[in-house]
């Protein structure tokens, strides 16, 4: 037998321990032991209540040490990394492997498996009370092969194997809670959410989020940006989205209820843009930024959870669409020949903004042929003209035109301001209503247009500034996108900014 | 206590009770809230007709001003007064 190898490990809390000190006061049982192992589990269950010295060395990832020590009640658990070197200094062919370490710190007796004789005779010697044994087991159970045996590679995919079973527990039960948007979230722990406020007051109000008006605290919007995927980093932008959705102007109880596909879009100015790596650029409007998406989800599952707008329930929405996950994207200020959005609503160029729009999904206008700016915007004009119904007329709400930007050059480069652009889309979108009643539509807005004489001209808005121009996307392409408002004539929502506060 | 921070008002899932039903329309002060969408006034034209048959004894014809919006405080306390209210949803 002679002298049982020393070692240096770490429980499960991250204390430090010692062999020579577990066995100081008198003999130590040790016990070998693996997670996925059946017999180990059933052993350490076994001797939950005996008490005595004992101490359990576990094979695999500080996670799996954690849930044998759930099994194993109140019992250190050393945590034995791979390549598992403990394991090889002692031997080790199978777990669980009982030793005994006599106070002098030699071995005196060893089991493989579970033997109930040879176990009780050990707990013994180190202090325990056979008797107290709780286990179905039979007299004699094989264990399993024990970790350092493998070689050093299978050692850390088993790790790495486990430590992803565990994580992904939280997952499963975000399902079973509910909180989520049809993807799933990230597990909204203490811990998470602490570092998520970033020493903000979690019990601060923020108002009521219709329909179901669940109160917006500070920490229940750092659980939803959690849920969501943010980094903390994020928060104060999402603390911006959040303030300016519940002002009463944007009317998210209306935009939750509707059966219109109405949704928030988040334009994003600003300094903040660079520092949170938002995306501006191709894809801006699409997947694969996080901050852009994890910051829109965040409103999106303030609005679902808090607010209470699920399908079909308080969201009534007719077909819904992919925007009412997230829509939030910066303005690529650098390739717009114009000031940008915050700018042109009072803001200054160094503070960063959000702007919060109630629309539809973006739908996509082409233009890849215009030699002119004249001839772009009439493309863009007719693109316009058919958002809604094509007999829809006039809008009457603040309409978003995000210009790729290359149709931004054209126009730039054609010496046209951005009011000059609103202008000429504005006379370019008018139909005569004899046109739109030939149409044969019944989605005309009755009373200003649809009573007037057929030789009236109406425009597709009420002004040229109801026509929102920002840019975004890639160097290349030829794609700007509409996204078309809610309800019109102030009945809808209203458009908020708010300043991010840093 | 929970290791996760709910993201729910709980108060927000306790349902609410549902108003009284009436025994009878006789003599019953019933409301009609159109909540101004198209052809809602025609919907609820036909049932004060229908109310009117049945005995009951005032229709309360109540709008609102959008139906985007919650209805404001004084169309609730007109509402008040009524012993049931119908809501016209329309279009």
């Amino acid at each position: 037998m002679g002298t049982a190898p020393p070692f240096t490990l770490t429980d499960t809390s991250g204390a430090v321990h010692r062999l020579d000190a577990l066995h100081a006061s008198g003999p130590l049982l040790a016990v070998f032991a693996e997670r996925d192992c059946p017999t180990s589990a059933a052993a350490l269950a076994a001797l939950r209540d005996t008490g005595g010295n004992l101490v359990v060395v576990s094979e695999g990832s500080p996670e799996a040490a954690r849930e044998l020590a759930g099994l194993a009640g109140g019992r250190t658990v050393l945590v034995e990394r791979a390549p598992y070197p403990v394991s090889a200094a002692y031997g080790l062919q199978t777990v669980p492997t009982f030793v005994l370490v006599s106070a002098g710190g030699d071995e005196a007796e060893r089991a493989e498996g579970w033997d109930a004789e040879a176990v009780a005779r050990m707990l013994e010697a180190a202090g325990g009370d056979p008797g107290r044994i709780a286990t179905d087991l039979p007299s004699l159970k094989p264990g399993c092969q024990a970790r350092n045996t493998y070689d050093e590679a299978t050692g850390l995919r088993l790790e790495a194997e486990d430590r992803a079973a565990l994580a992904s527990d939280g997952v499963d039960e975000m399902w079973e809670r509910g909180w989520h948007d049809g993807l799933p979230t990230v597990p909204p722990t203490r811990e998470r959410v602490r570092a998520m406020l970033g020493g903000r007051d979690p019990g601060e109000e923020l108002g009521k989020v219709p329909p179901a008006m669940g109160l917006l605290t500070m920490e229940r919007l750092a659980a939803c940006a959690v849920l969501a995927g943010c980094d903390p980093s994020y928060f104060p932008v999402v603390e911006a989205v959040a303030r300016a959705a519940l002002e009463p102007a944007f009317n998210l109880h209306g935009m939750q209820n509707t059966t219109h596909p109405a949704a928030p879009a988040i334009v994003v100015n600003g300094p903040v843009r660079e520092r949170l790596g938002m995306n501006g650029g191709s894809n801006a409007l699409g997947f694969g930024n996080r901050a852009n998406a994890t910051i829109g989800r965040a409103l999106r599952l303030v609005m679902a959870l808090t607010g209470g707008g699920t399908p079909g329930g308080l969201d009534q929405s007719t077909l819904g669409g992919p925007h009412k996950w997230t829509l939030c994207f910066p303005e690529r200020q650098e390739a717009s020949p114009w000031d940008p959005l915050h700018v042109d609503k009072g803001f200054a160029a160094g503070e960063s903004v959000v702007s919060l729009y109630c629309t539809e999904g973006p739908a996509m206008i082409s233009d890849h042929y215009s030699q002119s700016a004249d001839q772009l915007a009439a493309t863009l004009a007719l693109g316009l003209a058919g958002v809604w119904a094509g007999a829809w007329y006039p809008l009457a709400a603040e309409t978003v035109l995000v210009l790729c930007t290359e149709h931004a050059k054209t126009f730039g480069d054609a010496g046209w301001s951005k009011q000059q652009v609103r202008e000429r889309l504005f006379e370019l979108s008018k139909r005569s209503v004899g046109e739109l009643k030939a149409t044969g539509s019944g989605e005309l807005t009755p009373l200003i247009t649809y009573a007037q004489d057929d030789g009236a001209v109406v425009s597709k808005f009420l002004s040229p500034e109801e026509i929102v121009v920002v840019v975004a996307g890639s160097d290349a392409g030829r794609f700007s996108a509409v996204l078309a408002p809610w309800a019109g004539f102030g009945l809808g929502s209203t458009p908020v900014s708010r300043r991010v506060e840093a | 206590m929970d290791r996760y921070v709910s993201p729910i008002d709980e108060r927000t899932l306790e349902p609410l009770a549902r108003a009284p039903r009436l025994a009878s329309l006789d003599g019953a002060v019933i409301g009609l809230l159109d909540i101004n969408k198209p052809r809602g006034e025609q919907f609820l034209n036909r049932v004060e007709e229908l109310l009117r048959e049945r005995g009951v004894a005032e229709v309360v014809r109540l709008r609102k001003p959008t139906f985007t919006r919650p209805a404001p405080d004084d169309v609730i306390s007109l509402a008040d007064r009524c012993g049931a209210v119908v809501e016209a949803l329309a279009d």
